[in-house]
């Protein structure tokens, strides 16, 4: 049952309304704009799922997702990843996470999804 | 005699350079075009060694120019540069043959040469024009690609946010508020169809796009599909029949977005209130889908042409506005999976959209 997401997106636009939505479905929602800081914080908070965009400035999503596999902690966190560009779901898969969704995405596809690795 | 002045006639009006020489190398004989050509007069250049001709990094060309005529053979069309009595260098294009004395031994050479810098210049023009072209077409992908990336940003924001607050309407909202929202969120996912449909094309002609292949049930995604467009466009019937295959091995978003446009085509260009048949069925090897609508149909002579990027069909574009990437884009999606797409029609009876997928294919 997931109820605590992470979401990480340095458009901030973008993370204070998907942070809106989900919470207006009940989850638990907290939100880092800045990649270079979201291990440490999913180290300490640890979320039931993580919501993560790849293009970003600092630390792109496919790296983070990359170093998170690799340790044994967050080895089987489910990941979602969510980007503007559908290649993206190639990159998704093949870093290991659980699933992808495009932007801009309809809210209930994005919570069958998160249910589905609930 | 006669014989021998038309053969003189024939070499002093030649555009061509025409030389002899000796074995040795040794200049005997000079046409008119040669003196225009190498900027020397016949007196100058009689009795001097070929080698004037040739820049100092090419002398060695004329040992083996010299040693293939020793051996009876000849030289066509060898590209080379030869040197003007100015000190110009010239692109020439030479053949070179042994002439023979009576008795058959070889006693000299005849050389023609064809002043080919015109022809050069030409070829260069033609390549930077090529690469001009296509640098240009590289930035224009890479244009359309940045852009549409971009304008998904924002159109993300808008999206979630009127999805928000769609969720957040009071139970006893106003049936005219609902609407508006439920209006607007339809044209801003066609805006988002719309970038999508943008960033593919530029995609799909720069060549990067790849499919995500994994099995799925083909059936269930065009009724799936159907069913969305149905509960949008309430005043059209579409008939699903027959059956393709419940596990497909292919790109699942991609061949959604392929039934997508044809669904949607064929709803733009039939009448309200008319239907749609979807017709599925499985072969040996390969499976089929045909979409046929009764609208306007496409013209014989725009049947294959309806598959290129960007072509619009002029008449129609007025009364019904697009940017004509849609069947461009299904046609290159349907290629990938090495299938086939194509349309019968009969301009003014509607049209059937069909392509074909093989059921098993390398990627």
């Amino acid at each position: 049952m997931i109820k605590k997401i992470m979401i990480c997106d340095d458009d901030e636009g973008i993370l204070d309304i998907t942070g809106l939505l989900l919470e207006s479905f009940g989850y638990q929602v907290s939100l880092e704009p800045n990649s270079s800081l979201l291990i440490p914080r999913i180290s300490s908070e640890k979320p039931d799922l993580l919501l993560i965009d790849i293009w970003m400035p600092s630390i792109m999503g496919d790296e983070i997702v990359r170093r998170l596999r690799k340790e044994r902690e967050t080895s089987s966190l489910p990941i979602i990843m969510f980007s503007a560009s559908r290649e993206s779901a190639r990159i998704a898969s093949e870093v290991g996470a659980n699933d992808y969704i495009a932007k801009p995405f309809n809210i209930d596809d994005l919570n069958k999804k998160i249910v589905a690795l609930g | 005699m006669e014989k021998q002045a038309i053969l003189a006639a024939i070499i002093d009006s030649s555009e061509d350079a025409i030389i002899s020489k000796t074995i040795e190398g040794y200049i005997t004989s000079w046409n008119q075009a040669a003196e225009r050509m190498f900027g020397y007069r016949e007196e100058e250049v009689i009795g001097k060694h070929i080698s004037i001709l040739i820049p100092k990094d090419r002398l060695n060309e004329e040992d083996m120019i010299i040693d293939c005529v020793r051996h009876g053979q000849r030289i066509q069309h060898f590209r080379t540069i030869r040197l003007r009595k100015d000190g110009h260098l010239l692109p020439i294009s030479l053949t070179v043959s042994p002439v023979k004395s009576r008795d058959g031994s070889i006693i000299g050479a005849s050389k023609i040469a064809r002043d080919i810098s015109e022809l050069l210049a030409v070829q260069e023009e033609k390549a930077r024009l090529y690469e001009q072209v296509r640098t240009l077409n590289d930035k224009k992908d890479e244009f359309i690609g940045l852009a549409s990336h971009e304008l998904k940003t924002p159109l993300t924001t808008i999206m979630a946010s009127l999805q928000l607050t769609q969720r957040m309407l009071p139970d006893d909202t106003s049936h005219m508020i609902k609407n508006t929202l439920a209006k607007t969120k339809t044209h801003v996912d066609k805006l988002g169809y719309l970038i999508t449909d943008l960033l593919d094309a530029s995609k799909i002609s720069s060549g990067e796009i790849e499919l995500a292949v994994h099995p799925f049930d083909l059936n269930a995604m065009v009724t799936d599909v159907v069913n969305r467009l149905q509960k949008l466009y309430d005043s059209y019937t579409f008939r699903i029949n027959g059956f393709a295959s419940n596990y497909y091995m292919g790109d699942k978003t991609r061949l959604e977005q392929v039934m997508l446009h044809l669904l949607t085509n064929s709803i733009k260009f039939s009448p309200p209130g008319s239907m749609i048949y979807i017709h599925l069925s499985r072969l040996s090897d390969f499976i089929k889908i045909s979409i046929t609508d009764t609208g306007l149909g496409v013209d014989y002579a725009y049947q294959k042409k309806i598959f290129d990027t960007f072509f619009r069909v002029d008449e129609i574009q007025k009364q019904y506005p697009g940017i004509g990437i849609g069947l461009y884009i299904s046609n290159q999606i349907i290629k990938k999976h090495k299938g086939t797409l194509w349309v019968e029609s009969t301009i003014g009876e509607g049209a059937t959209f069909s392509f074909t997928l093989p059921l098993k294919y390398n990627v």
